[in-house]
């Protein structure tokens, strides 16, 4: 009885073609008559196959972050942009428009309020190949502004990726308390690419709870943080609404 | 501004910072020609992008891809343009694949699909694994190094120190599996 993996060399060896013709012969005829090895194979292919999806999942989160800072820099005021893409002989130009968008962002600021500083999580990719990511009918849903719904569809599994749009959704469905119990954790787990991220909305938790204070010291870490995706945004929240 | 060998080097190496300048240089492009050019709507050409770049990463960490013959905008762009017409199933219609550069190398997800509660049980069983045996089976499976890179990366003593932990995680991983 092999319960878990006791031939895994040889399986590694068969499934990579790295045997002989002779071996992957024999051993593809110890597969046919031996159920315990079958079952093994194929826990062994199951669980390298979910390898390669956790993997891909965790750069799609990384991913979503770059866009969410790709559309954080197209959000930013255009004399901002201009500055940021060193346009330099707009300079002049820049200027004689700068004082009047300076007063523009100014009036916006007085404006500012949780709603407008929020920046949208993009939420995971659905590929119209994939139906049976975990995630595409949440995301589906999510997209539509359906986020009970959203909820409702998540995987029933314990994954930072799941714990992390549970926040989110929670977030948007206005139960700060809720979001911010399954964001918080995220943010203390180092190997999570929704850590960073993490951060952003448990801040936005907080505020949208009304809990400014505490609010105010996780966007203060975050905007004393230059490596971090949402410091931008939080000097900007910290300077416009706190 | 890094060129495309540099972040072939990259990845290579690890470096998985580089995808965000990737990102960023061609994102934009990509999308509005996905868009235009296949009448995808904004988040399925930002999706396609997304995963036409871990395709990419994928064919780089696992060999496939060691010298780009074009530029890596017209190797996104090839990548992107395959993922549309096959999720279309118009590619045998529409495209020509000998005309695509680096074609033999485009395609990587040929594994078997997983169950959606499948995968969800290996990816819960993974996260209860802890971030060494993440990394090493992470560095074996997915990026398909070989014992001396994991050795070398993990700082390992030898390739045999690698196989034994490797094969210690596997075996783990079976374990938290089943037991769920």
């Amino acid at each position: 009885m092999n319960p878990e993996l006791s031939h895994l060399e040889d399986l590694e060896r068969f499934a990579g073609g790295l045997m002989t013709a002779k071996e992957t012969s024999d051993f593809r005829q110890r597969l046919a008559i031996d159920n315990n090895l079958m079952a093994e194979f194929e826990l062994y292919q199951t669980l390298k196959t979910g390898i390669k999806t956790f993997h891909r999942e965790r750069l799609l989160g990384q991913m979503a972050i770059y866009e969410a800072q790709l559309q954080q820099h197209t959000s930013l005021p255009f004399y901002q942009r201009i500055a940021f893409r060193k346009l330099g002989i707009a300079a002049s130009v820049a200027a004689i428009f700068g004082a009047g968008i300076f007063m523009w962002n100014q009036q916006n600021k007085k404006e500012n309020n949780w709603e407008a500083a929020l920046i949208n999580d993009p939420g995971l990719p659905v590929l119209m190949s994939n139906n049976k990511s975990a995630y595409n009918q949440a995301m589906n849903f999510y997209r539509q502004g359906q986020f009970k719904n959203a909820l409702n569809s998540l995987p029933a599994n314990t994954t930072d990726t799941t714990a992390y749009y549970r926040g989110i959704f929670w977030l948007k469905l206005q139960n700060s308390d809720s979001a911010f119990y399954y964001l918080d954790p995220i943010r203390k787990q180092s190997a999570s690419a929704f850590r960073q991220k993490a951060d952003y909305y448990s801040a936005m938790a907080l505020w949208q709870a009304g809990k400014k204070e505490e609010a105010q010291a996780v966007f203060q870490k975050m905007a004393a943080n230059e490596e971090h995706p949402f410091q931008e945004a939080s000097v900007e929240i910290l300077e416009n609404s706190f | 501004m890094a060129n495309d060998s540099d972040f072939i080097e990259r990845l290579k190496r690890g470096d998985e910072s580089c995808l965000q300048e990737i990102y960023t240089l061609y994102r934009r492009d990509f999308t509005d020609w996905a868009e235009r050019k296949f009448s995808l709507d904004q988040e399925d050409a930002r999706d396609m992008f997304q995963v036409t770049l871990i395709s990419f990463y994928e064919n780089v960490t696992n060999g496939k891809l060691a010298v780009l013959n074009s530029s890596l905008r017209t190797y996104l762009f090839a990548i992107g343009k395959y993922k549309i017409l096959r999720d279309k199933k118009k590619a045998v219609m529409y495209a020509n694949l000998d005309e695509l550069p680096d074609i033999n190398m485009l395609e990587t997800d040929n594994e078997p699909e997983l169950e959606k509660e499948q995968q969800a049980k290996v990816h819960a069983a993974l996260t209860q694994l802890g971030g060494d045996c993440q990394k090493i089976l992470e560095l074996f499976y997915f990026q398909e190094l070989s014992m001396v890179a994991i050795a070398q990366a993990l700082n390992y003593k030898n390739d045999n120190v690698a196989k034994v932990k490797k094969a210690n995680c596997m075996r783990k991983l079976a374990s938290i599996f089943k037991s769920r």
